[in-house]
């Protein structure tokens, strides 16, 4: 079932939350909501789940309005960031929760009288199988007869998970729960909520501020700042074809670099001390921001060949690649450059070293952080 | 080896003051009681008998001390569970309040920050036979349509001649502290009335710490009402709230003598003469620090007992995160 919001609009105050927020998630779909500390991801989380009004706006899940619904009818299952486990209840009896009050008639669930009724026998032991299933599938079985209390931060996390999918909820909401697990594990529960997704088949809603888990994991990611939904698309084509400034610089890691640019009465796009092999495909005037990832960015040896030189600042080491932080010849502009480490062998903190761009991977904004699209100029 | 021995001993030398207060302020007093209470000791005599177990002999078998376990027992079943409930149930109506709180806390916790000794006397106006402000609002409902909807006539099947409030009307309305039916009751509900604030504090302190996120997750699991996400999360999140507002109230309540001082002395015929008013009358009043000796160990031994049963009873199934 697809889930559907129109205008949704969250005020606090004379703050808004949530502006304007339209989001079309089809059914089965991993979409990643993502942004920065306090974008208002999870508010929109929140108020997908019920658990937040929104002030106006709508809702609707297959097709049918939830507005009025109340978070217990949505049939949603939702992860919490600190997981939110019952304390005083067995990893068994917080993953029978939802079974039981759902599949439980009020009287079944009476403490002594319930006993007595044999229609509970049978919910029950169905109930059982399911936790059985769902433990074998996140392998907690033999955690089953624990408190949470005595569970690490990953094990809780799989309880997390496993009592929202006992149940065959319509979508999965996850509230940023990898925030809590120390790196290492982090990036090996990645691998198996997506495992979880393709073999669940259904529709995962995830929040993150984490660029990382939202390109890896995701079918599509929304780009949240300030409220607004700034782009929804394929994690690739985020990352490619950012739509906004802010989008380009949120997503990727190290930051992309941006220099600041105009363009020239021929129309070409001037920065630093080069200009741009392509030229905008409608005409724009005035200021721009020219973007280049580091990956997009080459350190050049000898003299000749560079587009600008750089002071090394900082040397960072990742293994496989280096990042060489530096300041552009001018003083104003922090530069990351992506290099092998060959490549800098012999750099060392205090050289002037010559940059090369790829052009034609370079992305450019205007006014208002909006996207330019360029064409190849013609060569002079 | 010496220094290791001079340390040794320089640490029993930091613990010693703690060790020497400890005892003369907390144990000795205690074990003068329990030897006091086995003699007929009065304050001014120089010598005195030794009575072995007489004074506790006594204590279980003449009735006007049975009348004061009596008592004792039944102030602190009422006190307790009447305090906790309404206490709970003010804090979890509060906590639910948008706007307000804080004036229904200082309202609700006034009671708490009077001398009950003040209040006793505001009470004893309160309740005088006749020219008390309850006796003679009841009385002005006399013959009205307060008499007629509290004698109970319009539900079917009531004889609203017989009914309590109808019958007042006819005999005067009681005497609330001076009729064996009615003063411990009146007690009671002075003690109710002054413990409840406290415990509601208490509560909302308690129901402050339950993470947002729990009561969250109750609902998306498909708690619907109220009521069962307070079953679900709420009141087992209390519980270490709630083991703690037990003990503390029994224990209060096990200890309450302004009010029976000030309003009853233990009358009338000992129905509110509980074990605190005992130890009061006859240790300091009638100079017999034997017996109030004596009362005061069985008194401490109900305590530690009570307690120590709670412990039992109830943190084994409490939750401590």
């Amino acid at each position: 079932m697809d889930i559907k919001l129109e205008r949704v609009v969250k005020s606090f105050g004379s703050a808004m939350a949530v502006d304007h927020v339209d989001l079309h998630i089809k059914a089965g779909e991993f979409l990643t909501l993502v942004g920065p500390s306090g974008c208002g991801k999870s508010t929109l989380l929140r108020i997908i789940a019920g658990l937040e009004s929104q002030t106006s706006g709508s809702v609707s899940i297959g097709g049918d309005t939830v507005d009025a619904v109340r978070p217990s009818e949505r049939n949603l299952a939702m992860v919490f960031q600190s997981y939110a486990l019952y304390p005083h209840l067995s990893v068994r009896e917080n993953m029978m929760v939802p079974l039981r009050l759902r599949d439980l008639s009020a009287a079944e669930r009476m403490p002594l009288l319930g006993n007595l009724l044999p229609s509970r026998a049978t919910k029950m032991h169905a109930i059982r199988s399911k936790i059985d299933h769902a433990a074998e599938t996140l392998q907690i079985s033999h955690l089953l007869e624990r408190k949470p209390g005595e569970l690490s931060g990953g094990q809780r996390q799989r309880v997390a998970v496993g009592r929202a999918m006992v149940r065959q909820p319509t979508a999965f909401l996850m509230d940023e729960p990898l925030s809590n697990l120390d790196a290492a594990l982090r990036v090996h529960m990645r691998a198996e909520i997506s495992g979880l997704h393709r073999s669940l088949k259904t529709t995962f809603i995830y929040v993150t501020h984490d660029q990382a888990e939202a390109l890896t994991m995701s079918s599509r990611m929304a780009v949240m700042m300030d409220g607004q939904i700034l782009q929804v698309d394929t994690p690739e084509r985020i990352y490619r074809n950012p739509a906004d400034l802010r989008v380009a610089q949120f997503v990727g890691s190290p930051r992309m670099n941006i220099f600041p640019g105009e363009v020239d009465s021929l129309g070409r796009i001037q920065t630093l001390e080069f200009s741009l092999d392509h030229v905008p495909s409608e005409p724009v005037q005035g200021n721009v921001s020219v973007g280049f990832r580091p990956e997009h960015l080459r350190i050049v040896n000898g003299s000749g060949g560079h587009d600008f030189t750089l002071k090394v600042t900082h040397k960072e080491n990742l293994g496989a690649d280096y990042f060489i932080h530096g300041a552009v010849a001018d003083g104003n502009h922090q530069v990351i450059v992506r290099a092998t480490p060959e490549e800098v062998t012999g750099v060392s903190i205090g050289d002037e070293l010559g940059v090369g761009c790829y052009k034609s991977s370079s992305l450019v904004f205007g006014d208002s952080n909006k996207r330019i699209d360029l064409r190849p100029g013609l060569t002079q | 080896m010496t220094i290791l021995r001079h340390t040794r001993l320089a640490g029993y030398g930091f613990v010693l003051p703690a060790l020497v207060l400890m005892f003369v302020i907390l144990l000795v007093p205690v074990l003068v009681a329990a030897v006091l209470s086995f003699t007929d000791y009065s304050l001014g005599n120089s010598t005195a008998d030794w009575l072995a177990w007489k004074n506790y002999e006594k204590i279980f078998t003449r009735s006007s001390y049975q009348k004061m376990l009596w008592a004792s027992a039944l102030y602190v079943l009422i006190v307790v569970p009447v305090s906790i409930a309404f206490g709970l149930a003010a804090a979890l109506a509060i906590h639910s309040l948008r706007f307000g709180g804080n004036l229904y806390k200082t309202i609700y916790f006034l009671p708490v920050m009077a001398a009950l000794l003040a209040m006793a006397i505001v009470w004893e106006t309160a309740l005088h036979p006749t020219i008390g402000i309850v006796n003679r609002s009841l009385e002005a409902g006399c013959g009205g349509w307060v008499e007629t909807f509290f004698s109970w006539g319009w539900i079917p099947g009531v004889d609203p001649e017989s009914s309590w409030y109808a019958s007042s009307c006819q005999e005067g309305f009681p005497l609330w502290l001076g009729e064996k039916r009615y003063a411990l009751a009146t007690i009671c509900f002075i003690g109710i009335w002054q413990a409840f604030g406290f415990n509601m504090v208490l509560y909302l302190a308690g129901l402050t710490g339950i993470p947002r996120e729990l009561i969250h997750a109750a609902a998306m699991d498909g708690a619907r009402s109220s009521w069962q996400r307070f079953r679900l999360v709420t009141w087992p999140m209390l519980g270490p709230t709630t083991v703690f507002v037990v003990t503390i109230t029994a224990i209060r309540s096990f200890q309450v003598f302004d009010t029976v001082e000030a309003l009853t002395e233990g009358g009338p015929s000992k129905t509110t003469y509980v074990m605190m008013y005992a130890i009061y009358e006859k240790a300091v009043e009638q100079n017999l620090m034997g017996m109030g000796s004596a009362i005061t160990i069985v008194f401490l031994m109900l305590v530690m007992v009570m307690t120590a049963l709670q412990r039992y009873m109830v943190e084994r199934r409490v939750h401590y995160s």
